[in-house]
C-alpha cells in the first residue's frame, strides 16, 4: 500500500544555450539538489525551458526524476503532448481523440496551485553537463573542473575521495580533455529517435576517432525500424559507429555490452555507480550530443566548439 | 510472504560508513536475472566484497570477523539508485533485520518494509556515534524496539527515537505482509460489506 509523496515543482525558465539538451537540464538539476534532494517527493518540472522542449526531450527529464530520489516526474500536457501522442498506434481515434484531449486539458496544475515545495532554476545558467563521480548528483558544467575537496561538504568528503578513487581522477581536474574509451548512446534516458537524430546529425560527414569504441543502440525495436528507414544507420555506420540491437544493452551490463574493468565510457544512461557498465567499468554521463562530440575527438568534449 | 515478527532487536552490529550506497552496490545488475528470491544474500555487495576470481577481500567489513550482528549501519542516503527489490532480499538473505542510516531512498525504504527489514532513520549525529562506539569497540551493542520507537546505545547510555508509518509497524510487530494484513481485518470487512450491501 502505498502513501502520497509530497508535491514538489521545478522550474527552469529562460532560454538554453545553443548545444545544450533536456539531458543537461536534468543532470544539472541533480547536481544541484543531490541524489536524495527529491526523496519523498513526486516532481512536476514547469517553466518556459521546458514548455520549449520536444517530447522525448522531455521524456528524458522525467525518467532521470528517480536520480534526485523521487517517486516520479511530469510535466504537464500541451499542444506538443497532443501533437506526440496523435495518430499513435494506440492513441484515441476520432470523436474519442477529442473527447480524450479536452479531458486532458483539464491536467495541468492550477496557476495558484500549492507545492510542499518549489525551486527556480534559469536555463542560461545551464552548460552541457558531465559527471566525474560514481552518482548522478555528481555532475558539472563541462568546462569546469572537478570540486576541491575543500568544497565538499565535511560528512561527504570521504565518500567523494572514495568516488574519485574508483574513477582514476583527482580534485580540481578539468574533465574537458579527459581520455575516453567506450562511447554509449541509448537506454531509457536517451535511446529514442530524437537522440538518434541528433547523434547522427553531429557525426554527419566526421569520422570515429580510432581509440573509442562506440555502441549506439536504440531503445526499442520501434526506434531501430525508424532509425533504418531515415538512413541514421548508414550514417552512423559510414562514421566508424556499431549500430546495435535494441535494448537496455551497456546502461547496466546484464547482455555481453559491458565496459571493461578500469576504462572509461561517457554514456547517455541514467547511472553511473560503481561497476554498473561492468566490473571496474567507469561511467561518465552526458548528453548525445557530448557523447558524440568525445566520439570524434576521442576525449571528453565540449559539443558547443564544434557546433 | 509471511515474515518473523518484529519487535525488539539487540545485536552488534556491522558499519559501513559510506555514503549514497546505491543499488547497484548492495546487488548488482547482472545476479538481476534470477527468478526467485533465494540466495541473494551470497552476492550482497559483490564487488566490493569479492575480488576478481571470486576470492574475499580482507579489507571489506562483511570479511572482517571483527564485525557481526543483524543490523546495518550504513552512511547517509542509504539506497538510492534502481527499485530493484533485490536490493532488499540481498540484505535480508544475508542476515540483516535493520538497516540504520541518517537519510534512506523512498523506494529502497518502502521494499524493506515489505520484505520484513525493519529501516531506522536517525539524526547524522548519533549515526556519527554509533560509528565510534563501533569502532572503538566491535561488540558494541545496538537495541532496537520497535513498539516504543527507539534506538539506543546502552554502553553511552544514550537513545533516539525514529518515524515509521503506523501501517508498516503495525505489519512489522505482527509479521504480515500487505496480504496478511488484509486477512487479519477480513471479518471487519466482511461486516462491512455486510452493512453497505444495499
Amino acid at each position: 500500500m502505498q502513501s502520497r509523496p509530497k508535491t514538489m515543482r521545478i522550474n527552469v525558465d529562460g532560454e538554453l544555450q545553443k548545444g545544450v539538451t533536456s539531458k543537461d537540464i536534468i543532470l544539472y538539476i541533480i547536481a544541484q539538489i543531490s541524489t536524495g534532494g527529491a526523496t519523498g517527493y513526486f516532481v512536476e518540472f514547469a517553466g518556459s525551458a521546458i514548455r520549449t522542449l520536444s517530447m522525448e526531450a522531455r521524456m528524458t527529464i522525467c525518467n532521470m526524476s528517480i536520480e534526485m530520489g523521487a517517486r516520479g516526474g511530469m510535466i504537464a500536457p500541451d499542444e506538443t503532448t497532443f501533437e506526440y501522442v496523435k495518430g499513435r498506434e494506440f492513441a484515441p481515434k476520432g470523436q474519442d481523440w477529442e473527447k480524450a484531449v479536452a479531458e486532458w486539458r483539464q491536467l495541468p496544475s492550477d496557476a495558484d496551485a500549492v507545492f510542499d515545495k518549489e525551486l527556480h532554476f534559469k536555463a542560461e545558467d545551464i552548460e552541457p553537463m558531465i559527471t566525474y563521480g560514481t552518482n548522478p548528483g555528481m555532475g558539472i558544467g563541462i568546462s569546469a573542473n572537478i570540486p576541491k575537496l575543500e568544497n565538499i561538504d565535511k560528512s561527504s568528503q570521504n565518500s567523494f575521495t572514495k568516488s574519485l578513487q574508483y574513477m582514476g581522477y583527482n580534485p580540481d581536474e578539468p574533465m574537458i580533455g579527459k581520455k575516453v574509451d567506450y562511447v554509449f548512446v541509448g537506454s531509457c534516458t536517451n535511446g529514442r529517435i530524437e537522440d538518434l537524430r541528433s547523434f547522427a546529425a553531429f557525426v554527419k560527414g566526421k569520422q570515429k576517432a580510432d581509440n573509442i569504441t562506440a555502441w549506439i543502440v536504440p531503445g526499442s525495436k520501434q526506434v531501430e525500424k525508424q532509425a533504418i528507414e531515415e538512413g541514421l544507420r548508414d550514417t552512423l555506420e559510414a562514421a566508424g559507429f556499431f549500430f546495435r540491437q535494441p535494448g537496455c544493452s551497456a546502461c547496466l551490463a546484464m547482455n555481453d555490452d559491458k565496459i571493461p574493468e578500469g576504462l572509461y565510457a561517457v554514456s547517455t544512461s541514467n547511472r553511473n555507480f560503481e561497476g554498473r557498465q561492468g566490473p571496474g567499468a567507469r561511467t561518465l554521463l552526458a548528453s548525445p550530443l557530448t557523447a558524440a562530440a568525445t566520439a570524434i575527438n576521442g576525449f571528453v568534449t565540449d559539443p558547443r566548439t564544434m557546433l | 510472504m509471511p515474515k518473523d515478527k518484529f519487535i525488539t532487536l539487540e545485536s552488534p552490529c556491522v558499519p559501513l560508513p559510506i555514503e549514497n550506497v546505491d543499488t547497484d552496490q548492495i546487488i548488482p545488475a547482472r545476479f538481476l536475472k534470477a527468478t526467485t528470491r533465494e540466495g541473494f544474500g551470497d552476492n550482497l555487495f559483490c564487488d566490493w566484497r569479492y575480488d576478481k576470481n571470486g576470492d574475499p577481500k580482507a579489507d571489506f567489513v562483511l570479511n572482517d570477523p571483527t564485525y557481526s550482528g543483524e543490523i546495518l549501519v550504513a552512511g547517509k542516503n542509504f539506497g538510492s539508485g534502481s527499485s530493484r527489490e533485490h536490493a532488499a532480499w540481498a540484505i535480508g538473505g544475508y542476515g540483516f533485520k535493520t538497516v540504520v542510516s541518517s537519510f534512506f531512498a523512498d523506494i529502497f525504504k518502502n521494499n524493506a518494509l515489505n520484505n520484513g527489514i525493519l529501516p531506522v532513520q536517525i539524526s547524522d549525529d548519533f549515526l556519527e556515534q554509533i560509528f565510534a562506539a563501533v569502532e572503538a569497540d566491535p561488540k558494541t551493542i545496538l537495541k532496537i524496539d520497535l513498539e516504543n520507537q527507539t534506538i539506543s546505545l546502552p554502553a553511552k547510555n544514550i537513545s533516539e527515537a525514529f518515524d515509521i508509518n503506523p501501517y508498516k509497524k503495525k505489519c512489522m510487530i505482527n509479521g504480515y505482509d500487505d496480504i496478511d494484513y488484509l486477512f487479519s481485518i477480513k471479518n471487519e470487512i466482511e461486516a462491512w460489506e455486510v452493512k453497505n450491501s444495499n
